[in-house]
């Protein structure tokens, strides 16, 4: 074979990839959509589950799943920016951002089933939470902190270092300058994060499973255990309960995540736009 | 002379890289300074150790003393903002905030706490009358400070400085960035302002500095070689090094 | 004074992410230790029956080894071709709308939730499998061309950073003296980049290896030592996933000291991605 043919070869075989890449995309999630979505209906959203879900809806899945997202982002989002901000305008590069850093990647590698076993071991058991929304949401937290803290700290280096010259040179404080000059155009950045933060919260399950637990019922309390719809989704399929309600509820599932990227992207294309002024 | 800024045998480091050495530099009040020379002099140096924006650089490091008013700007008892605020710089790049004309003019004001809705209307009116950027901007202060062009950011950014009432005015290239038309317009407004202002300015050329400045200072590789009045050291040059750079030997 | 007590909380909000990793660390090492070393930890990872309930409890982890093995190579085998050739695709071949158009859609692959995957696994691979070659369905073949299919934008993201990063003037030089594109992509961005997608190959296997519930689903959670990919298998994080709701004592103690191996192995090959990252993508060539 000849440096063409070879080259010719090479390429048809990409470009199968590429293809084949696509189509797997568009096959797993349009199977889950096509079977899935002529059983999302209104009840099915607003419904409870009967039967083990046989039958019903999923709503406090969807309730349980707000609430431990909310609930994560509500603790790692002040921390994640508090972190980024810290890491970028308050110390330059020492053994001690050298060791934070560390912490934050090494965090950022953690498989979800390890994250399960230490809320499991440390909110549920240790410190007494039971199966919850605040042991879930607080291991989700941990779990999605390094997310915000590098989208941050990304947003937050982008703002031009003019910017922080002018501030100072009118008088502001170190403080004042992040709040006035450099976190307003650092925001969308950061939403962004917050925002994708979000979408990982939702997909979570081996995490979830371990600290928030599976009992269907509406969520009342933060110590109220709660199903999300990733959990429900995950029982629905292995116990062979359902697989009408397993597919509409993977259908939901993906119009969530969908929904999610979008906004994200849509914000980033903002801040892309606004930046080529 | 009567003497506004003084600086006082100032040496300054960035960690291992030596800024300024040794300077000593009387800066008269009310007037037009020229702090020229080749790059790498020191001279952006100088100007941020005046409002001590230098240390905010890592590893700075500075000995000696400047002292404004008789007071030494580094004395514990110093608040920092303060004290930049009496000092207004402008930098080479024209800088807008990414923020309404009226806010980027208010800046400062909204920093120390003015609410006062009359008062800065008529702060905005006459920083930017006397920046030169009034007219033009007057019908659309809310809009974007983004959108103006180069030259009228810059004028911003003097208008935004003088805002917060300093005393002394530090220029760093204001108009290396511009057109010619803007930079005569920016030399123009510097002569009018020196009667209210303490100002020190480092020009993008010689020719500039021959313009604008009543008293000038060359600067190389951190030291300060001469210092003198009027032209002075344009057309009579002490030292053989200020010659040298003048008449383009090296530069 | 208020700056220095915004720069306290800031400090903390900082270590925060530090001592979370301390936490689990400790935690997690507090409750499986004790088990590891009262077993031993040769006798913990060789011993090849897992049988926690039983008068002796057997805490055999080698069959989860082994599947936990079989299941991150065949996932790479599939995933890293695929991966990399996806990634030479968008930086090299595509036409800039079409890469435009994929990116989203390689994002989306990502944020699809594991158990998804894992569903289709179960419903759709399985029997697909099982009717064409025959075996049980849910295997340790299933859960390698899922987990294969699942890692793809990992690695695709980071290779094609590694790409990307080689210097433009490399390419247009070998260009000019008259190799073919090819030439050029296999002869010198890939070996250039050779680092980058080292470190993707490295984080898809950690993720791989820490996958559970899909993973659950697939691979038919059979306690055997499986010797063809057709077979069903456990592996470490399944194991875990499957007992930690219902086992108490001692038993609950073995998972936890799988959980510690699980952490070891997974932190080491982190560490080991990161150690490739951090050498630049643009090695230089000695003459």
């Amino acid at each position: 074979m000849n440096a063409q043919q070879k080259q010719r070869f090479a390429f048809a075989s990409i470009w199968t990839a590429a293809m084949l890449t696509m189509v797997l995309l568009t096959l797993i999630v349009g199977i889950i959509m096509v079977r899935g979505l002529p059983s999302v209906t209104w009840e099915f959203l607003t419904g409870t589950p009967e039967d083990l879900g046989r039958e019903g809806g999923i709503l406090p899945t969807i309730l349980g799943t707000v609430a431990l997202g909310l609930v994560a982002l509500l603790i790692a989002t002040p921390l994640g920016i508090g972190s980024a901000i810290y890491l970028t305008e308050y110390t330059h590069t020492s053994r001690l951002t050298r060791a934070i850093r560390f912490g934050t990647e090494s965090l950022a590698g953690v498989p979800s089933i390890i994250f399960g076993l230490f809320g499991f071991i440390f909110f549920v058991n240790y410190l007494q939470m039971g199966w919850s929304i605040l042991a879930g949401g607080l291991t989700l937290a941990l779990m999605v902190l390094p997310t915000i803290i590098r989208t941050a700290e990304e947003a937050i280096m982008t703002v031009p270092q003019a910017y922080r010259d002018v501030s100072y040179s009118l008088g502001a404080t170190r403080w004042e300058m992040v709040t006035t000059a450099v976190l307003p155009s650092a925001l969308p950045g950061i939403v962004t994060g917050v925002i994708l933060s979000f979408g990982r919260a939702v997909s979570e399950t081996a995490a979830v499973i371990f600290t928030a637990g599976t009992a269907l019922n509406l969520p009342v309390s933060p110590f109220s255990p709660v199903r999300t719809m990733a959990v429900h989704f995950y029982i629905l399929a292995v116990e062979g309960i359902s697989l009408e309600k397993a597919y509409a509820t993977g259908a939901v599932l993906i119009i969530t995540i969908l929904l999610i990227n979008i906004g994200a992207n849509m914000l980033v294309n903002r801040v892309i736009a606004k930046r080529g002024k | 002379m009567d003497v506004k800024i003084e600086i006082r045998n100032y040496s300054l480091s960035y960690g291992q890289d030596r800024i300024l050495d040794d300077v000593t530099l009387s800066i008269p009040r009310n007037a037009v300074l020229a702090i020229f020379g080749p790059a790498a002099g020191g001279k952006s140096g100088l100007l941020r150790s005046i409002n001590r924006m230098a240390e905010l650089a890592p590893h700075e490091h500075h000995t000696g003393d400047i002292l404004m008013d008789g007071q030494s700007i580094f004395a514990p008892s110093v608040d920092l903002p303060t004290l930049r605020r009496r000092i207004g710089m402008v930098f080479a790049q024209p800088v807008a905030l990414p923020m309404s004309i009226y806010d980027n003019v208010v800046y400062s004001l909204k920093l120390m706490g003015v609410r006062d809705r009359k008062r800065l209307d008529e702060v905005v009116e006459r920083s930017l009358e006397a920046a030169t950027l009034w007219t033009e901007v007057r019908d659309r202060l809310n809009t974007s400070a983004l959108n103006l062009s180069g030259g009228q950011q810059q004028r911003l950014s003097i208008a935004r400085a003088l805002a917060a009432e300093p005393e002394v005015l530090l220029l760093d290239a204001p108009t290396a960035a511009l057109d010619p038309i803007s930079t005569v317009r920016i030399e123009e407004m510097l002569v009018s302002l020196k009667e209210k202002y303490t100002i020190v300015i480092v020009p993008h050329s010689i020719q500039q500095a021959a313009r604008v400045a009543d008293y000038a200072a060359f600067f190389l590789n951190g030291k300060c070689i001469e210092f003198g009045a009027g032209n002075q050291l344009f057309v009579a040059p002490q030292d053989k090094r200020t010659e040298d750079y003048v008449t383009g030997r090296f530069g | 004074m208020k700056e220095r007590a915004i720069s306290i909380m800031l400090l903390v909000a900082a270590l925060g992410a530090l001592l979370a990793l301390a936490l689990i660390t400790y935690f997690v090492f507090q409750s499986g230790l004790p088990l590891i070393l009262e077993v031993g930890l040769w006798n913990f990872l060789s011993g090849t029956t897992w049988n926690p309930t039983a008068d002796p409890p057997q805490f055999g982890l080698l069959p989860m080894i082994v599947g936990s093995l079989w299941l991150t190579v065949g996932s790479l085998v599939i995933g890293v071709p695929l991966g990399i050739a996806v990634a030479v695709f968008m930086v090299e071949l595509a036409p800039p709308r079409l890469a435009q158009f994929m990116r989203p859609a390689i994002q989306l692959l990502a944020g699809i939730p594991s158990v998804i995957y894992g569903f289709i696994g179960l419903t759709i691979l399985a029997p697909l499998l099982r009717s064409t070659f025959g075996g049980p369905g849910l295997s340790v073949l299933t859960g390698a061309i899922i987990l294969g299919i699942m890692i793809l934008p990992s690695i695709i993201a980071i290779s094609e950073d590694a790409i990307r990063a080689v210097p433009r003037s490399l390419r247009d030089g070998a260009l000019a003296l008259g190799e073919t594109h090819w030439q050029v992509i296999s002869g010198i961005i890939i070996p250039t980049a050779r680092s980058g997608i080292v470190a993707s190959v490295i984080l898809g296997m950690g993720r791989a290896l820490g996958e559970t519930m899909a993973v659950i689903m697939m691979i038919g959670n059979a306690l055997i030592i499986p010797y063809s990919p057709l077979q069903p298998a456990t592996t470490l994080t399944s194991n875990i996933g499957l007992e930690l709701a219902y086992a108490t004592g001692a038993h609950r103690d073995a998972l936890f000291a799988t959980g510690v191996v699980l952490f070891v192995l997974i932190m080491l090959l982190n560490g080991i991605a990161t150690a490739f990252v951090r050498r630049p993508a643009f090695s230089r060539r000695g003459t």
